[in-house]
């Protein structure tokens, strides 16, 4: 298979691709897919094609408010009402309502707008707009999220004392002038990589870092956990792609971070000193070699558990690096909490219940074995028990107003369960 | 003589879920199971120690979206509804247990308790259970503290100061307004610390906050005391920190008071057990079957399915026993401590308090009989606030707490991991926009301001960490997901529209009638030089 731009397998391509070109394709329910579901629902598509460019369309800083006039537009066609829910991604729904039709593949609408077709040729990268409101009248309320917001920058944050998390973003326009500055072919053969640099207690000017590290990214990721396994130390990141020739071209630098230490400080306060052995006391009488221990979970060996190495550095995060199309966040259903009768290969449960009913003068007194039950305001009334195995005697008394009629009337019940 | 104090520390909070626009919204059910279960027996339980003279202490943050939703009149109505509802059903469970003796005194024992949780919300309180948490605030039995005002994860909000900084103004603001005094506590939501964040505190006069008990142990210089004893940092903000001992005898799966066998099972409940048609009016109006709060079996046993019939007589003798067998462990431990110390030790206990009453059926009477027992008989224990504590011991170590939550392995991973990280991009970018926002218009008047107050609401409402938290743990995600796509949406929108000059009044209306959080708002805490 060619490793071109032009005629990728699907499979090689990350989600945020795949999803640019459903996107494309108009494939419906398209955020709530899997990597795997889309590439199953593309092939069709693309077969004996080659793959169009995903990248996406010129940049739209104001994304939300062009998607949100979109929608009201949208919402005017005859097609809005009822078919805009099912359009929603299945993740939108919020319980109890019904899940969205199942995300599947729909045939692009007839072209509403005359030209549209030689439109949509000119300019193959634009999605067709649909409104995407769970119901009329929400249209404006509700909302995708843009990819991005026509920025390039890169922000780093800590998750730990030995790891980060980065994300970043880079600008259409960006990428349009590094391709300009050196040339297509060179930039088709760079790759792209996040550097890494230790700035502990120092003003970084670019060179000055205690060391560096360098992690490749996929060009479409986004975002990505870093192992940077120092406690207590700083940490900046750049991104960047090293050209062919080995150089490396600065895209965006980060913030800068600092760890947080991962056991007590070496510096001890002379106005609050005491012996070594007994801060280790006091120490370990806080929990000190227990930290992390939280709130119903028990506790896991701390620094083994977080500096785990995964191979080669941060093995990708990249499942992980489209998190707002994770499928682990859309998968679970969202039913009602609590139930939770574990399921067993085969069980029954039977239960019976007795409901007596009937009816008196509305302003009667009614006892059933002997307990008032209040009447309904037409004189009705419906109890309804729980019966057990054995025998019951149910006198039903209703004594009229004046208090010198009174009926009777007794069921008699037996239960056997066999 | 007491050798050592204990700082019982409730953390009450809720995220901001009203939804007007639609008349049976499930997650609106979280507020009312923790009043019924909550919140009302903890109040209860005070009223009783206050009746009868004893003399207890305890802290409890009360969040900003918890004060706003018990207040709002419309979740008062709501809630309402669905207390009387409840009392219907248990109605009806008191005739349909007659014959079996086995669980007829507990559905007598529901129809008792929801009976006095109406009488208490709605006659004694008039439907604000926060006049019920301020007046014994004002008899000085409870401290109430304050918490970031959405319950925002602020060590992930660093990049923008000014809006970790309207975090803790707003709060503080809030704070004033319901209970009619600064707050001199906060719990910082998550128990997430990050350097820094202290001298946000002090600016608005907050003179302690939490961490986990690595926050202060990792401190730096080194923590004489270790955690039983409070740092203040550099900015003169007292850090007080978890004691960890403590937390796992209540939490820990393995071997806490919630899972003894007497106790209530929380899974066995009669919205899932019950006929349909029988539980139908109780349960969602789409039939879906819910929780109804009455239960009437015990744990019995670990990994069955056969449980017996609850007692509660029982489980409360059980309550008082896990109270004394807390007690003990507490004054074992003080006793040990004041071994290496020179001063004594405050052995800090906080826990989320909707574990007590909602979870832990028994927990708000575990809380009473502590309390009490503590209060009324302790050779060595005695209770105390963090304010009381510093005003005994106002001299303390300097020192930097360490960055820290009391999540899973004391860190962010909770809040920043795959199923929720995508949220930061959107809620930085929105908070980038909202400073600039107010940097840009430092005076606007009429429909801007209205535009620019509830943009700030948006993003705040977007900051909860309750989205990314439910996104981490997997139940409901698809609200979480929704609630922050909602709130990010409508911010985006109302930026557009106030840089562009065309705001739609009738849409702004709406949202300010959903997302009406903070009702007093004012978008200026935004700016960047105040």
């Amino acid at each position: 298979m060619e490793r071109g731009q032009k005629a990728r397998d699907l499979r090689t391509m990350s989600r945020e691709e795949l999803y640019k070109l459903a996107q494309k394709f108009n494939i419906k329910g398209r955020s709530a897919l899997t990597k795997e579901q889309l590439v199953e629902q593309l092939t069709p598509l693309v077969a004996g094609k080659d793959v169009p460019d995903p990248v996406p369309p010129a940049e739209k800083p104001a994304a939300s408010a062009g998607s949100a006039k979109q929608s009201k537009k949208g919402s005017t066609k005859k097609n809005a009402g009822s078919e805009s829910r099912a359009k929603q991604p299945a993740n939108e729904q919020v319980p109890p309502r019904k899940q969205g039709a199942a995300a599947g593949l729909v045939r692009p609408e007839q072209p509403v707008i005359p030209g549209y077709e030689e439109a949509v040729k000119a300019k193959p990268i634009i999605a067709r707009p649909f409104p995407d409101t769970t119901r009329p009248g929400e249209e404006r309320l509700t909302g995708e999220l843009p990819l991005g917001y026509g920025d390039t920058r890169i922000v780093l944050q800590v998750r730990d004392p030995h790891w980060a998390h980065v994300y970043w973003e880079i600008a259409d326009r960006t990428r349009q002038q590094l391709r300009r500055a050196i040339g297509d072919e060179a930039y088709d053969r760079s790759l792209f990589v996040l550097r890494v640099y230790d700035v502990t207690d120092i003003t970084f000017d670019g060179l000055n870092a205690h060391s560096y590290y360098d992690v490749h990214v996929f060009e479409g990721a986004s975002n990505w956990y870093l192992n940077l396994g120092r406690p207590n130390c700083a940490f900046l990141v750049d991104i960047g792609i090293i050209t062919p020739s080995g150089e490396f071209l600065l895209i965006a630098r980060s913030n800068a971070i600092r760890t947080p230490r991962d056991t007590f400080s070496e510096t001890v306060d002379d106005q609050w000193m005491v012996l070594d052995e007994e801060f280790r006391e006091i120490y370990r009488a806080s929990g000190g070699f227990n930290v992390g221990a939280s709130s119903g979970e028990v506790r896991h060996a701390l620094t083994q558990r977080l500096s785990e190495q995964l191979s080669s550095g941060a093995l990708s995060s990249h499942a992980l690096s489209s998190g707002a199309l994770s499928s682990a966040a859309l998968s679970s259903p969202g039913a009602a909490p609590g139930g939770s009768r574990k399921e067993k290969d085969f069980w029954l449960v039977v239960n019976t219940e007795l409901i007596v009913y009937g009816a008196t003068e509305p302003d009667a007194t009614l006892t059933v074995q002997g307990r008032q039950v209040k009447l309904r305001p037409d004189g009705t009334f419906t109890l309804r028990f729980a019966l057990p195995d054995g025998h019951q005697n149910i006198p039903v008394r209703a004594v009229n107003a004046d208090g010198d009629m009174e009926r009777t009337i007794t069921p008699v019940v037996e239960k056997v369960t066999r | 003589m007491s050798k050592g104090y204990l700082c019982p520390v409730l953390h009450a909070h809720l995220p901001f879920v009203r939804h007007p626009e639609h008349a049976d919204m499930m997650e609106e059910r979280w507020l009312f199971e923790a009043i019924t279960e909550t919140y009302i027996p903890l109040i209860e339980r005070y009223q009783k120690m206050v009746d009868d003279g004893v003399d207890f202490r305890i802290t409890m943050s009360l969040t900003p979206p918890l004060m706003g939703m018990l207040t709002d009149e419309l979740l008062q109505e709501r809630y309402l509804r669905h207390l009387d509802l409840t009392i219907e059903l248990a109605e009806k469970e008191v005739d349909r247990t007659r014959w079996m003796p086995e669980f007829h005194d507990t559905a007598l024992m529901y129809r008792e308790r929801l009976t006095c949780a109406r009488r208490l919300f709605a006659d004694e309180y008039q439907g604000n259970l926060v006049r019920a948490f301020r007046k014994f605030q004002d008899l000085g039995n409870l401290e109430i503290i304050t918490c970031c005002a959405t319950h925002g994860y602020l060590p992930l909000m660093e990049l923008y100061r000014p809006a970790v900084r309207a975090q803790i103004e707003l709060a503080a603001t809030d704070y004033e307004q319901h209970l009619g005094r600064r707050p001199r506590g906060i719990w910082l939501a998550e128990c997430a610390f990050n350097p820094g964040d202290d001298k946000v505190l002090a600016e608005h006069g907050i003179r302690f906050f939490f961490t986990d008990a690595h926050g202060v142990l990792h401190a730096h210089p080194r923590p004489r005391y270790g955690v039983f004893a409070p740092l203040f940092t550099p900015s003169g903000v007292a850090a007080f920190g978890r004691d960890l001992e403590s937390s796992k005898q209540v939490w820990s799966a393995e071997e806490g008071y919630p899972g003894d066998f007497d106790y209530r099972e929380f899974y066995r409940d009669i919205g899932f057990d019950l006929d349909l048609d029988y539980i139908k009016p109780y349960i969602h109006e789409s039939g879906i079957r819910l929780n109804t709060g009455i239960k009437y079996h015990r744990i019995t046993a670990r990994g069955t399915d056969t449980k017996e019939p609850y007692n509660h007589r029982v489980a409360l003798a059980k309550a008082e026993m896990h109270a004394g067998h807390f007690m003990w462990c507490r004054e074992r431990q003080a006793d040990y401590l004041s071994t290496l110390m020179d001063r004594p030790p405050i052995i800090v206990s906080p826990y989320d308090a909707e574990l007590f009453g909602h979870w832990w059926y028994e927990g708000p009477d575990f809380i009473h009989y502590l309390l009490r027992k503590i209060a009324t008989g302790s050779r060595s224990l005695q209770l105390i606030t963090p304010s009381e504590y510093l005003a005994k011991h106002p001299k303390n170590q300097v020192a930097m707490p360490s960055m820290s939550s009391w999540g899973h392995k004391g860190y962010h991973e909770v809040w920043l991991e795959g199923n929720n990280d995508w949220i930061y991009r959107h809620l930085h970018k929105a908070a980038e926009r909202m400073i600039e926002l107010a940097d840009r218009n430092p005076r606007a008047e009429g429909t801007k301001r209205r535009a620019l107050n509830q943009a700030a609401r948006e993003l705040l409402l977007a900051q909860s960490s309750d989205w990314a938290f439910i996104m981490k743990t997997g139940t409901t995600v698809p609200y979480a997901v929704k609630r922050t796509k909602d709130h990010c949406v409508r911010f985006m929108r109302l930026y557009n529209d106030i840089n562009a000059g065309s705001i739609d009044e009738t849409w702004l209306s709406e949202v300010e009638s959903r997302d009406n959080i903070f009702p007093r708002i004012d978008y200026r805490i935004y700016t960047t030089n105040r």
